[in-house]
């Protein structure tokens, strides 16, 4: 979080100067990021600008061409593979799909990593399981299948499993995406609940303005490759780049231009009688 | 130009794809073994894999062990050398049609299902869910598929064989009236269980390598969309049978000349 003067401190995350491609597509020129700890963090930006990218960059499973990640102390990008993998137990994701594990009953898949990781007696994990399926509301779906969710329910699911191992920091990627509105408050309310009783510090991607801003201690824009904009979400809201102000206020038309570039109009129309 | 500066990176294309195929299988095969957590993977991927295979491999192997009894009886008949039909069916199923045809159905029916559900398991993001769950998805899900697909395929190859037999020596013994201890007996006398059986068994394993890392490798890169899927699946179907057919080719070349 910032102080007074503007000061970072005691961030979980920070990405400084961050560069990456894809092939020959540039995604991130010179990113900076801050996330503070225990709070959540929103990041938005126009679908394709990479959102993702930006978790997965966290996570350790892609590397910038350029510049540090930093996780609790750790540059992320350095690490060995076992130190990542060791790393990784003190974080999780949440992803857009939920990516619940189809061959398992709801229980195993929160089972799953507690099992995988703990050498903990089988009454023990189970115990943990119901009390992370409780925490997410759905103790009493534990053994049913991931396809007979809803989309809803899916996404709380693996919820329950992305805390399992109580984590430091929990990314979410789009959970607002595809949910109706019951479901939107349901998981607006469990991250905001997860945040505050486990003192987790969360990372949202959304481009659902609303919902995001509403929960957001701390927000990033990301637009033009770069983080172009972050703080608390009030003062980004009358926030003196236009382009800040187009996107959390939904505007069809400003410096991301309605019409794709294209020769004049009038040409073109003429174009085809000449 | 243009056709040997695209000949050259097609080439390059397809040398980088079995570099990167090489490094995934070894990936996955190579590591501390850890016998409590793999053992039931293995052994479930060996019911998927292996024994849901079972019915077609057995449906198809009587088919042809039929049909090579028929044809066999009709061209031997000529010569009144109907006591080779034993041998002929045995032989032709051991040497050839066991380890082909069973590789074959297997990149049709396992090696198919091997490469959706893996490209879906990335697609529905569980293989980057596990990574970032501090699981390695090629030890976890790769590697049990793998060695179900190597061990099984050469088992149900010899249950081919078995069934074909017995589908030659009904049309051959008890439809056509072949000489029933001339059937066996004579079969005996000429199977040679280096140069026939193992052989055929190697073969089956070459076979089932092949196509179960074909089948893995396709899946793990497929493009994570429905067309993706789909191309991947194709691709291993046709891969796989064109592996399949080349290398009985080199096999047969040098086993059996
Ligand atoms: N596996 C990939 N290979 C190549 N390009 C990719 C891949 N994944 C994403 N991209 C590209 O990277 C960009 C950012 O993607 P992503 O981070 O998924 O965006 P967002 O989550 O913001 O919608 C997009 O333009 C996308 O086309
Ligand atoms: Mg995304």
């Amino acid at each position: 979080m910032y102080d007074q003067k503007g000061c970072t401190v005691d961030n979980l995350v920070e990405l400084k100067d961050v560069y990456f491609n894809r092939g020959n597509t540039v995604i991130y020129e010179g990113v900076n990021l801050q996330v503070p700890r225990g709070k959540i963090t929103a990041i938005m930006g126009p679908s394709g600008c990479g959102k993702t990218t930006m978790l997965r960059l966290i996570g350790g499973q892609l590397k910038p061409r350029s510049g540090s990640v930093d996780f609790a102390g750790h540059q992320v990008p350095e690490l060995s593979r076992g130190e990542l993998y060791e790393l990784r137990k003190r974080m999780s994701m949440l992803f857009q799909s939920g990516a619940l594990f189809t061959d398992m009953s709801v229980s195993d898949n929160v089972a799953f990593p507690i099992l995988e990781h703990t050498k903990l007696p089988r009454e023990i994990v189970d115990t943990i399981v119901k009390m992370k399926l409780q925490a997410v509301g759905l103790r009493g779906a534990g053994g049913l299948q991931p396809d007979e969710l809803s989309g809803g329910m899916a996404r709380r699911a693996a919820l329950a499993r992305a805390i399992a191992l109580d984590p430091e920091l929990i990314m979410y990627d789009e959970p607002f995406t595809g949910q109706d509105p019951i479901s939107m408050g349901m998981i607006v309310k469990l991250i905001r609940s997860l945040n505050q009783t486990l003192g987790l510090t969360s990372i949202i991607v959304s481009h659902d303005i609303h919902e995001t801003m509403g929960i957001a201690d701390h927000v990033a824009i990301i637009a033009n490759k770069q983080v172009v904009a972050q703080g608390p979400p009030q003062a980004l809201l009358d926030h003196e780049s236009a382009l800040v102000r187009q996107f959390l206020n939904g505007e069809p038309d400003g410096p991301v231009p309605f019409h794709y570039q294209a020769n004049n109009y009038l040409d073109d129309l003429m174009a085809r009688g000449g | 130009m243009d056709v040997i500066a695209n000949l050259g990176r097609s080439s390059l294309n397809i040398l980088r794809g079995m570099g990167a195929a090489l490094i995934m299988l070894l990936q996955s095969i190579i590591g501390k073994p850890q016998p409590r957590k793999s053992f039931p993977l293995f052994m479930r991927q060996m019911y998927v894999v292996g024994v849901q295979s079972m019915l077609i491999i057995l449906i198809s192997g009587l088919f042809i062990g039929m049909v090579l009894g028929l044809q066999g009886y009709t061209i031997l008949v000529d010569f009144g050398a109907e006591q080779a039909l034993g041998p002929m069916v045995a032989l032709s199923l051991l040497r050839e049609l066991g380890p082909v045809v069973t590789a074959l159905l297997f990149a049709g029916r396992a090696g198919s299902a091997l490469t959706a559900e893996i490209g879906l398991m990335r697609a529905t993001e569980q293989l980057s869910s596990l990574e970032m769950m501090a699981v390695d998805p090629l030890r976890r899900v790769v590697s049990p598929r793998f060695w179900a697909g190597f061990i099984s395929m050469p088992m149900l190859a010899l249950l081919f064989t078995a069934v074909g037999i017995l589908g030659g020596y009904f049309v051959g013994v008890q439809w056509l009236g072949v000489d029933d201890g001339a059937f066996w007996s004579v079969m005996q006398a000429s199977v040679d269980w280096r140069d026939d059986v193992m052989n055929g068994v190697i073969k089956s394993l070459v076979f089932a390598f092949v196509v179960t890392w074909i089948a893995l490798y396709k899946g793990y890169t497929a493009e994570p969309t429905s067309e993706g899927i789909s191309a991947a699946t194709t691709s291993t179907v046709v891969t796989g049978s064109l592996a399949v057919l080349g290398f009985d080719f080199v096999l047969t070349a040098i086993m059996f000349s």
